[in-house]
């Protein structure tokens, strides 16, 4: 076994590292001087980085090699987890070994597998199942139930190793500079790395108690960072705000984890045993709705989702890394991780597929567009940072919501690094503006703050949507997974969407080339604009809002500007071994769901014809291939590796899809009113606001 | 069957067991201090701490005689004659449930003699004062031992006396009202339990005795069996004297209005010690003795208990809401707290024993540790008004973390403590006993954990009002205002590190009450 392979059994490394981090700086860290604390900090979250790029190759290495189907020993064979109800014990591993007879083909349910897997299923096993890297040991016993403490290493969990251990290794660099000579300097670092290893040990975690404790205490840290300046009171008034609202939502997920731990036959928290069980046929319909709405409350309060967002503008009282770190790009999409990992669940209890009213998804539209609302009436920069990332999370969770769990997992990685960077560069610009984060106080900072402005400038970009920044690749597939498969709340994300992102929005029911259309969008020169965006805002929205489902609008924009291709990809399948294994209840005919084409999952039933068009035959064929599912499947990739990087050097990534016969003139007739929309995008006019009004 | 069995116990162990000399040094303890003069207190100060540190050694002694493995059945046992005449015997015998709550009342002693080395109260008196601490010591030792219902009943009420003085004569200035109430209370539920006790004795099958005569019996091992024969009605008003006997103690809700004023009015070490251990008894008296002994009243009477315990929660929270005195806040939080323990105790299910052991371990480092918080605020500001606080974090840094991790752990965050005493008791109302109402405890299972909002609610707006913020001008250069110092460290230290400990390694105690619980479950047949 090489290195990488087993780290993959060591994970709890990263977070023992973090929390020893903590209690040396914590303990000693008043003796050194300031330059060392912070030093000890970096080593920490250095080596954690490290240590999770490894582990992010030995997991390709895994998903790629021959290995992916054997359970790797983890030294802890001695460990026996309590036998499933109707499953023989098995001697090698827990649930990471596949039930093949009872489940099917592709049987580890974690979100991952269970999205990617249902539509490979379908496939006659074109992608092979990789087992999820499971170490446990008995934690405690009470009752007959043995409570196991584990790690669980899968493409999800290595996926957030990478961002949580860079960008908190960013983040604890910046801070550096940012807190000298602060009062607290200490305690800043302390709480930076206490985070940081809670945060790991959240995501490493193999079951939902200890998920629940590396949740809440994320929620402390966030608690007691969000105070830092605790000697006024508005500081403090925010870290209580937060932390309270967010002990509101707890009381969701500390009774959701009952109940599907009762559901699943209270015998295991296991993270495995709890989705088997969601997607097994024998599951309890209700009380599975039940427990993943009450999971979903804790979402609700932890991933700022309407109508318990409300602390997250507030907890932007804390430093600045911290609200990079912590409320924008790791902490608060562990709502979102949470639905990720527990996908199963959600997918039974709420019917992604099936309902009428998909719950988390209309949340996720809902906050969306609030949250981009909510954020033209700020003058903090911070807080339109903060309302654009509540509209943010509002998107990955809708796409959860929609069945599009490649989409919003993806969305959750980019949208990470942009918003971190964002933040860091609004604290830099509060620096250079004399500690106000009030845009009214700023203006034609590019002069004075270039490179800010050009990594500001870049993240913006990035975070509107923009070819061909990360942002534009993953809220496309969202809009993907909504179009096809949310039915007519859909149209209520285009709304959110369009209003504060319409580029994508209108290239996707446009043409499907954004590459070409965005090599020639003219680039916003002239601060005399500036004007424009408030109007433009209104007007956008109002545009947008009779797009809702019955008006004509609706019909005339959906209906005319719809990809075909994506729609042929999309026909009606017969019951798949997918379908049969599925809850009763979402075994229903195809037809019942008249805008959603796909029976199972559906935006992966686009992404699955999608697939085997790109990597089967080239876009050369008579048939255009929708280019926009065909880069679902580089961040099906992505999901695996999550590097950006890795993006290229990916065989299956096809490229922008060179052989496309849309004409022209479609792109042009579009051009006027795309770009007064991309004008009044929400950050785009925050950057407006910040770098080119003049003094 | 049970002639012979009685007749085998009857001849087991020796008097000089080594729980004999952990119930009794502290005794020893408080003669030798009632042997040395007034005046010095240096050497009384000694004799205590030494009287409560043998007395821990002794506990580490059985710690180590402690058969892990069988946790589950009564060790170091000894049952001798006693009280012929009523057929009450010595009985005595530890196991897993009694353990964690013996060591805690261990710990916690020896912290309390340290923190008093600078912290007398007024009037002074060490020589009285710590004789008392150390009669009071006996009694909850002795009530964790007892495995005999009159034994059980005489160190419980030796526990009662001691605090009586400590509370009137240590207390603050409304403590004649406060001391009063407070044993008036207890008594009250103490005469209710003796008479559920008495009742019990004469209701019971009678067993043959060592000199051959047939008498009823205040065996706790025994009377499960014994009071099986025990007619519905009967059994249903027994368990509610002694419901109402233990329910004071603990408190829960409508007999609680004793905590908040003996907690105010008591001295630092008195709240500690009343936090942390007398309050156990009551909950300790439930899992111990009333529903193993009457199961079948005990499930009728469950819902009771459960919804009481639920009102408690919420009930409590509100309160805490509304205090103005740091003290009385803390005091009301134990209610709520207590509230989840009997919630817990009310579902009769082995998961809710252990949460119940566990919250009442947990509530009691915790809820010892914000009383000596309280104390030394009060010593350095004299005053515990919430609102002219302020700036704790300012004045005194370690202090304010310190009670910053007190706040988070009784809030119930995981990786503290606390945790492990409320997520596992909601978790045991989801799936009570069978013959227990499901919807209804479901119902109480989503109420309790609304009452987790509440606690984060009204601990952290106290430490926000406490610990944030700038000191006020009156105390803003009080040079009385200090850090912690050595002997408050000594103090509070192991109450800290434990309260981690435990919040990471669960199993610690789980491991140890978890056979106990599933014996004492299967012995009542719930």
């Amino acid at each position: 076994m090489d290195f990488a392979t087993e780290m993959l059994t060591r994970a709890w490394i990263l977070p023992a590292v973090m929390a020893s981090s903590f209690l040396v700086i914590l303990l000693i860290g008043k003796r050194l001087p300031e330059s060392a604390r912070s030093a000890i900090g970096i080593a920490a979250v250095a080596i954690c980085f490290v240590l999770s790029l490894v582990m992010v190759l030995g997991w390709v290495d895994r998903v790629e090699g021959p290995s992916g189907s054997e359970v790797v020993a983890c030294g802890n064979e001695d460990y026996r987890p309590n036998p499933v109800e109707g499953e023989k014990p098995s001697d090698d591993g827990f649930a990471g070994e596949p039930d093949g007879q009872a489940i099917g083909p592709v049987a580890i349910p974690t979100g991952e597998s269970a999205a990617a897997g249902a539509v490979t299923a379908a496939e006659e096993g074109e992608v092979k199942s990789t087992v999820p890297v499971v170490c446990a040991v008995t934690w405690f016993s009470v009752g007959d139930v043995n409570f196991e403490f584990g790690f669980l290493v899968d493409g999800l969990s290595v996926m957030m190793l990478f961002v949580v251990t860079g960008i908190s290794l960013l983040v604890h660099i910046y801070s550096r500079e940012y807190v000298r000579n602060d009062v607290r300097y200490t305690h800043y670092y302390a709480f930076l790395s206490l985070f940081t290893a809670s945060m790991l040990f959240y995501v490493l975690s193999s079951n939902t108690l200890q998920m629940l404790m590396g949740w809440e205490l994320v929620g402390l840290c966030s608690f007691g960072l969000i105070g830092h300046w605790w000697e006024e009171k508005k500081n403090s008034d925010a870290a209580l705000k937060a932390f309270i609202t967010n002990r509101v939502g707890d009381v969701g997920l500390l009774l959701g984890i009952i109940v599907v731990f009762f559901a699943a036959g209270a015998t295991s928290f296991n993270v495995f045993h709890l989705n088997e069980y969601a997607l097994s046929g024998a599951a309890n319909t209700t009380l599975l709705l039940v427990g993943a709405l009450l999971l979903f409350g804790g979402v609700t309060s932890k991933s700022g989702q309407f109508p318990l967002h409300t602390w997250l503008p507030d907890a932007m009282a804390g430093p600045t890394p911290v609200s990079a770190l912590i409320h924008a790009a790791t902490m608060v999409v562990a709502g979102v991780y949470l639905i990720a990992r527990l996908y199963a669940v959600f997918w039974g209890g709420l019917e992604i597929s099936g309902s009428t009213f998909h719950y988390v998804a209309f949340i996720g539209g809902l906050t969306t567009v609030v949250g981009a609302v909510l954020a033209f009436v700020q003058n903090d920069i911070k807080k339109v940072l903060a309302y654009s990332t509540i509209s943010q999370l509002g998107f990955m969770v809708m796409a959860l919501g929609v069945g599009a769990w490649t989409a919003g997992v993806f969305h959750l990685f980019t949208h990470a690094f942009f918003k971190a960077a964002l933040f860091l560069g609004a604290g830099s610009v509060s620096h250079a503006a004399h500690h106000t984060f009030d845009m009214r106080e700023m203006g034609g900072l590019r002069k004075y703050m270039p490179t800010t402005h050009k990594t500001f400038l870049v993240c913006t970009l990035a975070l509107a949507g923009i070819f061909p920044f990360a942002g534009f690749w993953s809220k496309d597939e969202i809009l993907t997974g909504a179009n096809a498969g949310a039915g007519g709340w859909g149209v209520l994300h285009h709304a959110g969407h369009g209003h504060a992102h319409r580029p994508a929005h209108r290239r996707l029911h446009g043409s499907g080339l954004p590459h070409d259309l965005l090599g020639r969008v003219p680039r916003p020169r002239h601060p005399a604009r500036v004007a424009a965006v408030d109007d433009g805002a209104a007007g956008d929205l109002s545009r947008c809002l009779p797009c809702l489902p019955g008006s004509s609008t609706s019909r005339s924009v959906l209906g005319s500007s719809r990809p075909t291709g994506l729609k042929t990809s999309c026909s009606p399948r017969s019951p798949s071994p997918v379908n049969s294994r599925l809850p009763a209840s979402t075994r229903s005919s195809p037809s019942s769901h008249l805008v959603s084409p796909s029976p199972a999952w559906p935006s992966h039933g686009s992404t699955t014809s999608a697939r085997s068009a790109c990597t089967a035959s080239p876009p050369a064929t008579g048939r255009r291939p929708p280019a926009t599912s065909c880069w679902t499947t580089s961040s099906i990739s992505m999901c695996c590796t999550p590097t950006p990087s890795s993006v290229g050097s990916r065989a299956r990534w096809p490229g922008p899809p060179a052989g496309s016969t849309a004409p022209s003139s479609t792109v042009w007739s579009m051009a006027p009113g795309w770009v007064h929309d991309w004008w009044a995008t929400m950050p785009t006019s925050t950057w407006i606001r910040v770098w080119w009004t003049p003094w | 069957m049970d002639m012979q069995q009685l007749l085998e116990v009857s001849n087991q162990g020796s008097f000089w067991n080594p729980l004999t000399y952990l119930v009794f040094a502290p005794l020893v303890g408080a003669l030798v201090l009632l042997l040395i003069p007034k005046g010095n207190e240096m050497v009384l100060k000694v004799v205590a701490l030494a009287t409560t540190l043998i007395t821990a050694g002794i506990g580490v002694y059985i710690l180590t005689q402690f058969n892990f493995d069988n946790a589950g059945e009564k060790q170091l046992t000894a049952n001798l004659s006693w009280i012929e005449v009523i057929n009450s015997r010595y009985i005595i015998g530890i196991d897993g449930i009694s353990l964690p709550l013996i060591m805690l009342t261990l710990l916690i002693m020896p912290l309390c003699i340290v923190y008093s080395w600078n912290h007398l109260p007024s009037p002074g008196n060490p020589k009285a004062f710590f004789t008392l601490l150390m009669v009071l010591m006996t009694g909850m030792l002795g009530s964790f031992v007892a495995l005999d219902l009159i034994l059980f009943f005489v160190f419980f009420e030796v526990v009662l006396l001691p605090m009586y003085f400590l509370i009137g004569v240590w207390g603050g200035e409304q403590r004649q009202y406060a001391s009063i109430k407070f044993f008036l209370y207890t008594l009250f539920g103490s005469a209710l339990m003796l008479v559920a006790f008495l009742a019990l004795y004469f209701l019971s099958d009678e067993v043959l005795t060592p000199s051959g005569d047939l008498m009823h019996s205040f065996d706790m091992t025994l009377l499960p069996t014994l009071a099986g024969g025990i007619a519905t009605g009967a059994a249903l008003w027994i368990f509610a004297g002694m419901f109402i006997g233990f329910g004071v103690k603990v408190p829960m809700f409508p007999f609680h209005t004793w905590l908040p004023d003996a907690h105010t009015q008591a001295p630092t070490v008195g709240s500690v010690i009343l936090a942390a251990v007398l309050l156990k008894l009551g909950t300790y008296g439930f899992i111990r003795i009333a529903i193993p002994i009457l199961p079948d009243a005990a499930q009728t009477w469950a819902p009771v208990i459960g919804i009481l315990a639920v009102i408690g929660i919420i009930y409590g929270a509100l309160c805490c809401l509304a205090q103005t005195d740091m003290k009385r806040l803390i005091a009301f939080s134990s209610v709520a707290h207590m509230g989840f323990t009997m919630l817990a105790i009310s579902t009769l299910t082995d998961f809710g024993f252990n949460a119940a052991i566990y919250g009442m371990v947990a509530h009691g480092l915790i809820t010892g540790l914000l009383f000596f918080l309280a104390g030394s605020t009060k010593e350095r500001y004299h005053t515990l008004e919430i609102s002219r606080l302020g700036g704790l974090l300012k004045q005194a840094p370690h202090m304010g973390w310190i009670m910053g991790l007190a706040v988070m752990a009784s809030l119930g965050l995981p990786g503290l403590a606390g945790f492990w005493g409320e997520f596992p008791a909601i978790l045991s109302a989801y799936n009570p006993a069978e013959g227990l109402n499901v919807a209804l405890f479901r119902t109480l299972m989503v109420i309790a954990a609304i009452g987790t909002v509440l606690a984060a609610g009204y601990l952290l707006w106290l430490y926000q009002r406490v610990a944030f913020g700038t000191p006020s001008d009156e105390f803003a250069d009080d040079p009385n205002i200090t850090d912690v110092n050595t002997t408050e460290w000594i103090a509070w230290l192991p109450l800290v590190i434990l309260i981690v400990v435990l919040g990471m390694i669960p199993g610690i105690l789980f491991n140890v009450t978890n056979p106990a619980v599933v014996t004492t479950l299967g012995m009542a047949g719930v």
